[in-house]
């Protein structure tokens, strides 16, 4: 969600790098040594991938022996490979254990580079089945090209108002849901039940981006209603700050005992280095998803013990826990890509490989993009194979109630104590509306078109 | 009062980089009339060298130190020294240009080598000692090795400058060159020492900065624009002043995080708060005249209102052609050659003739977009003209301050302007003005679409990308008819003497206003095309930084020519594109190209300007009409072709330019040079050859006159 904070400071260089348009095409040929089992079982999902006798070229993009598929990302731009990387991982696993009823996946890179959304999504809506597990973080730009040309997308993380929960979008991995406060449970949590006494003196700042700028009132909104109180409110320019000491000092001044921050997790390390100096130590700080990562850990130094960073995977498995599913997700990078880091998106993202995996396995030879979209809308409690927390496909506008806290720590992240009440993951706090107006996803209506145009 | 202290100290310790860095911009430009725009850069790139062989190589923090400053800082600056050295005797223009050339490489390069994912980051220095404490108010070590490297910098210039002899060679420099030439001195020593002396503050005051803000290339070289102030603060000239600077703007930074209310509108303003400081030094504090009247003015082509129209025919065919051609996705693209040419156009009249530097013209661009989208949600047909109404107002409230810029210092204004565009007004949410209710960028992102024109919807994006090639003839026909005009020949005659201009009862005032509230419609203009090719715009995309090249290029193209503009938008929108869409691969050597070449190559075209270089090969071809109409039957037999179907996007573009080459080539061949170009009696034997009958001429000549 807030993965274009760190585009965005890097924005400044979009002049200076080349632009362009270009795709590069993932390598799905996978390796050729195969290991002992090439079977297509993820997790507690059997026969995800599996050989078989289609024929037909039922849809754009499908052929006797392949499925087209876009995977969107902004590589070109923040150098950042996740999702390029999962494509890679789930399709050569994939394609080993026989592909989806024998067609083989291929996965092209949809490169938007920050900026060529547009360009990129109309090349998808010429070539591509459906798009799969990518996220842009300026993909509010590409939302009404795709709409018009009907293309479903499984997008591993949504960013921009425009484009969360627009139709023909599936949400497989626990998103924010427009209109709701993606994080109510875990604010919940912090203010009422682990730190009531941060209640009155909550804080919060934000990165003077377009994209995230209107995290800050939305958050504002749902703290309150948690039972908080906003006593410091500050906005920092996304394109550095050459000293943290000021907001440091401004934050010790108020009196800020928890503080929610929206933005690049290298900023957030350098003002709690300030705090940490001073001595001020807060009862929590919310670095946002964005910063789960050794990283942030080993940029924080001295901060990861002295300061308490608590985060909400919202939902997703934590990387460092014992889930079979994470362990295999981890054995799928090991075979394939070796090099390439497991991150939040890249997890989120394969649970958007499997669902179109499973969806597209379960049309048989007539794969049509409607059959894929019923097929994957069908599925009401989604846990990825055990990936995530159960998400109820069929009910995209209401927020999922679970929500799985980490803690940083010197010695790496682990879950915080947070009494979850189903498996890792705890789902007792109902979602929170909003009643401001913070921006509405498209619909098939606003381009003129409906889902009985879907094919 | 407590907090007060933390916020003083706090203050101070930026002062104290921010005086280091902007010391060694005052030296270099004292000494050498360049205002280093890559300072920053330099400063970022040190700081990078020196975590590479501390952190990322484990070298003893001490050794690292030796070679970042010892070793690669004076090895940098001796080769920027050398890289510059042609462009010392031109224009503000040129030399801006090589540092701007230098700095957009420098950021390129740097994410190639430092992949920008991997975090990074510098310990600061004895970290591991407790803090000072004075009172109730703390000073970490780092912040006071700070201010002692400080205080240390300005002995020691002040001691390098007036008790050395190269010292005195570089003031004497400063003060007359020629002079100094003259006395047996060698001023191009004096520039290799302010060099290097500038790059090792830069390196000092980078590696000191670096350990406490991310390390990150662009941010590290933009985040010292406040350094800029505290240089403009001693006028580029004083030292002591530079210092004087660099306290009021550490202090006014850190009080005003500290001390400003907190509001909707406002946190902008404090996140622009160092641009606005920068632009209100300009104004304040009286700048003598800037010296480098010794540079040559270039003289500004005249274009004939035929090769216009021709050009423009040439420019609107090729729109035709890229609309015919390519895909939609790649129209988008490609098509964006003509928006971004209309933009870099505006330079020719603001810069080209009046000699006006504007850096903030992706600026006007952007206010044209945003208006542009405010009046024409339903396509109407006269929002375009609004766009550039608005966009031109916006500019004659520019000029009325800039009157008292010129320059460098005109630049660096225009370059504030922007600057608070970005970081506050185009962020600003939406507020009431005379009653209406404007939003500027408000969703991060504004829809436009192509205009209604005499009931015709040009709404797809062949349709915008011919409707926007259409726009740059006609705004290329306007400017070369500017500058046949009167008010052209006012413009040049103030920028070439602005003195003489308002001796001769020429009004500066409405001269200025006037030519940079055109210059602001008909970026506003582009600005607005822009949009329509994109569909929807963010403010990013108008940001300063992403200006940049568009000046860069159009300066290497030479800001005279009325061709300027299509030579930038191509350069900008076609080669460097097409090669990342061919070979993807090559990203971070491309992004890394423009700033290279710039600094490799623009010393030797840029005195002229590319587009008189490539006139000179390709004016005979103009003129061949015979060669022309084979040229173009073929080209249009090609375009049949592909229009059919027959062969590929690239077999077209590869005929197409192929065809052109050999026709170049031909025409070479064919044709002896039309009409013996007249060289000058002074010149014979050097411009051309030396022939026999020279000398009887030359006798003669002097015969008839004895």
């Amino acid at each position: 969600m807030v993965v274009a904070l760190a585009a965005v400071s890097l924005m400044l260089v979009a002049g200076c790098s080349g632009r362009s348009g270009s795709e590069t095409n993932a390598d799905s040929g996978g390796e050729k040594e195969s290991t002992s089992q090439a079977s297509g079982d993820f997790g507690q999902l059997s026969g995800v991938c599996g050989p078989g006798d289609a024929k037909a070229a039922s849809a754009q993009g499908v052929t006797a022996d392949e499925i087209k598929v876009g995977v969107f990302s902004d590589v070109g731009f923040t150098k950042n490979s996740e999702f390029v990387d999962a494509a890679k991982v789930f399709t050569s696993w994939c394609n080993e254990a026989g592909g989806i009823n024998g067609r083989k996946i291929t996965a092209d890179t949809r490169d938007a580079k920050l900026m060529e959304v547009r360009q990129r999504m109309l090349e998808a809506c010429k070539e591509d089945f459906a798009l799969v597990g990518g996220g842009a973080a300026l993909d509010g730009l590409g939302v009404k090209e795709r709409l018009n040309c009907l293309l479903p997308s499984f997008t591993a993380q949504a960013s921009q108002p425009q484009s969360v929960g627009a139709d023909l979008d599936i949400a497989a991995a626990p998103t924010r849901v427009a209109g709701y406060d993606p994080y109510f449970g875990f604010r919940t949590w912090l203010l009422k039940e682990a730190y009531p006494e941060s209640a009155a003196a909550v804080g919060i700042i934000n990165g003077d981006s377009p994209v995230t700028k209107s995290l800050g009132p939305q958050a504002i909104e749902a703290i309150q209603a948690a039972g908080g109180t906003v006593v410091y409110d500050e906005l920092y320019p996304a394109m550095g700050v050459s000293d943290w000491t000021p907001y440091a000092q401004g934050i010790k001044n108020k009196g800020v005992k928890g503080l929610v921050f929206y933005g690049d997790f290298k900023q957030l390390a350098k003002l709690e280095e300030s705090l940490t100096t001073m001595d001020y130590k807060l009862d929590w700080i919310d670095a946002n998803s964005n910063a789960y990562s050794q990283s942030f850990l080993d940029l924080l130094g001295k901060s990861a013990s002295y300061q308490n960073n608590v985060l909400d995977l919202g939902g997703v498995a934590p990387l460092e826990s014992s889930e079979p599913a994470i362990e295999q997700v981890k054995q799928m990078y090991e075979q394939y890509a070796p090099d390439a880091q497991i991150t939040l998106p890249a997890v989120r993202a394969i649970s958007s490989w499997l669902l179109f995996a499973k969806s597209a396995g379960s049309c048989g030879d007539e794969l049509t993009r409607k059959c894929v979209y019923d097929a994957a809308r069908g599925e009401t409690a989604w846990m990825a194979g055990g990936l995530q927390a159960p998400v109820d496909v069929s009910q995209p506008k209401v927020q999922g109630p679970c929500f799985n806290i980490e803690q940083a720590t010197a010695d790496g992240w682990q879950s915080a104590d947070f009494q979850p009440d189903n498996g890792l993951y705890r789902c007792d706090t109902p979602p929170f509306k909003l009643q401001g107006d913070y921006g509405a996803p498209l619909t098939l209506a606003a381009v003129g078109k409906s889902m009985s145009d879907v094919q | 009062m407590d907090q007060f202290v933390t916020f003083g100290i706090v203050g101070l310790s930026l002062a104290a980089i921010y005086a280091i860095i902007g010391s060694g911009l005052v030296v270099t430009y004292t000494t050498t009339g360049v205002f280093n725009f890559a300072h920053g850069a330099t400063g970022m790139m040190s700081a990078f060298a020196y975590w590479q062989l501390t952190v990322g190589w484990g070298l003893p923090v001490w050794l690292g130190l030796v070679i970042v400053l010892l070793v690669l800082a004076p090895a940098f600056g001796a080769l920027v020294e050398r890289a510059l050295r042609p462009v010392q005797g031109l224009g503000d223009a040129e030399k801006l240009v090589m540092t701007i050339a230098l700095l957009s490489g420098l950021i390129a390069l740097a994410r190639w080598i430092w992949d920008p994912n991997v975090s990074r980051s510098l310990p600061v220095f004895f970290a591991d000692r407790p803090s000072i404490h004075i009172g109730s108010a703390t000073v970490s070590w780092h912040q006071a090795v700070t201010m002692i490297i400080a205080i240390a910098v300005a002995i020691g210039l002040r001691l390098l400058m007036f008790n050395t002899r190269i010292g005195t060679e570089m003031r004497a420099t400063v003060d007359d060159r020629a002079l100094v030439g003259l006395t047996g001195a060698d001023p191009i020593r004096a520039n290799r020492v302010a060099w290097i002396l500038g790059t090792e503050l830069a390196a000092i005051g980078g590696i000191l900065i670096a350990s406490m803000v991310a390390l990150d290339a662009a941010q590290l070289s933009l985040l010292i624009v406040s350094a800029y102030t505290a240089a403009i603060f001693g006028r580029l000239k004083s030292l002591p002043m530079t210092f004087v600077g660099a306290i009021v703007v550490g202090c006014l930074e850190s009080y005003l995080a500290g001390y400003l209310p907190q509001n909707e509108y406002l946190p902008g303003l404090r996140l622009a708060a160092p641009a606005l400081l920068l632009f209100a030094a300009l104004l304040v504090f009286p700048h003598g005249r800037l010296r480098g009247r010794d540079h040559r003015l270039t003289k500004v082509p005249l274009p004939t209102i035929r090769g216009t129209v021709f050009f423009g025919a040439i420019v609107i065919v090729f729109g035709l052609v890229l609309a015919t051609v390519l895909s939609d996705s790649d129209l988008i693209t490609f098509g964006l050659i003509f928006p971004i040419s209309v933009i870099a156009l505006s330079f020719v009249p603001l810069a080209g003739y009046a000699g006006q530097i504007s850096l903030g013209q992706l600026s006007m661009a952007g206010i044209g977009a945003a208006a542009c989208a405010y009046f024409g949600e339903n396509g109407q047909w006269w929002a375009v003209l609004a766009a550039i109404a608005v966009a031109a107002i916006a500019g004659a409230v520019v000029a009325i301050p800039a009157l008292r810029l010129s320059g460098v210092y005109l630049a660096l204004g225009t370059a504030a302007f922007a600057v608070v565009m970005d970081r506050w007004i185009f962020t600003l949410p939406s507020f009431h003005l005379f009653g209406a209710e404007i939003t500027i960028f408000e969703q991060g992102s504004i829809e436009l679409v192509g205009p209604s024109v005499f009931g015709y919807h040009v709404d797809t994006t062949a349709e915008i990308t011919v409707f926007s090639a259409v726009c740059l003839a006609l705004a290329t026909l306007l400017v070369a008819s500017l500058r046949r005009s009167r008010f052209g020949r006012q413009l040049i005659a103030q920028r070439d003497s602005e003195a003489a201009y308002a001796t001769l009862g020429g009004n500066l005032l409405l001269a200025k206003v006037a030519v940079f509230a055109l210059g602001a419609g008909i970026a506003g203009l582009g600005g607005a095309l822009y949009g329509m090719q994109l569909q929807s715009v963010t403010a990013e995309q108008f940001n300063f930084v992403a200006g940049l090249p568009i000046f860069l290029i159009a300066v290497i193209g030479g800001l005279g020519a009325v061709g300027d503009g299509f030579f930038t938008g191509v350069m900008l929108g076609g080669p460097f594109v097409a090669v990342v869409a061919l070979w993807p691969d090559t990203q971070d050597l491309v992004s890394v190209i423009p700033g290279l070449l710039g600094i490799a190559f623009a010393g030797g075209v840029i005195s002229s300007g590319a587009i008189a270089t490539l006139r000179k090969d390709w004016d005979p071809v103009f003129r061949d009409r015979a060669a022309l109409a084979v040229y173009g039957v073929g080209f249009a037999l090609v375009w049949l072709l592909r229009l059919n179907d027959i062969i590929d996007g690239y077999v077209f573009f590869g005929l197409a330019a192929g065809g052109a080459l050999v026709l170049l080539a031909w025409v070479s061949v064919r044709g002896k040079p039309v009409a013996e170009v007249e060289v000058p009696v002074e010149w014979w034997g050097i411009q051309r050859d030396w022939q026999p009958e020279d000398e009887e001429v030359l006798d003669r000549a002097v015969a008839t006159r004895g």
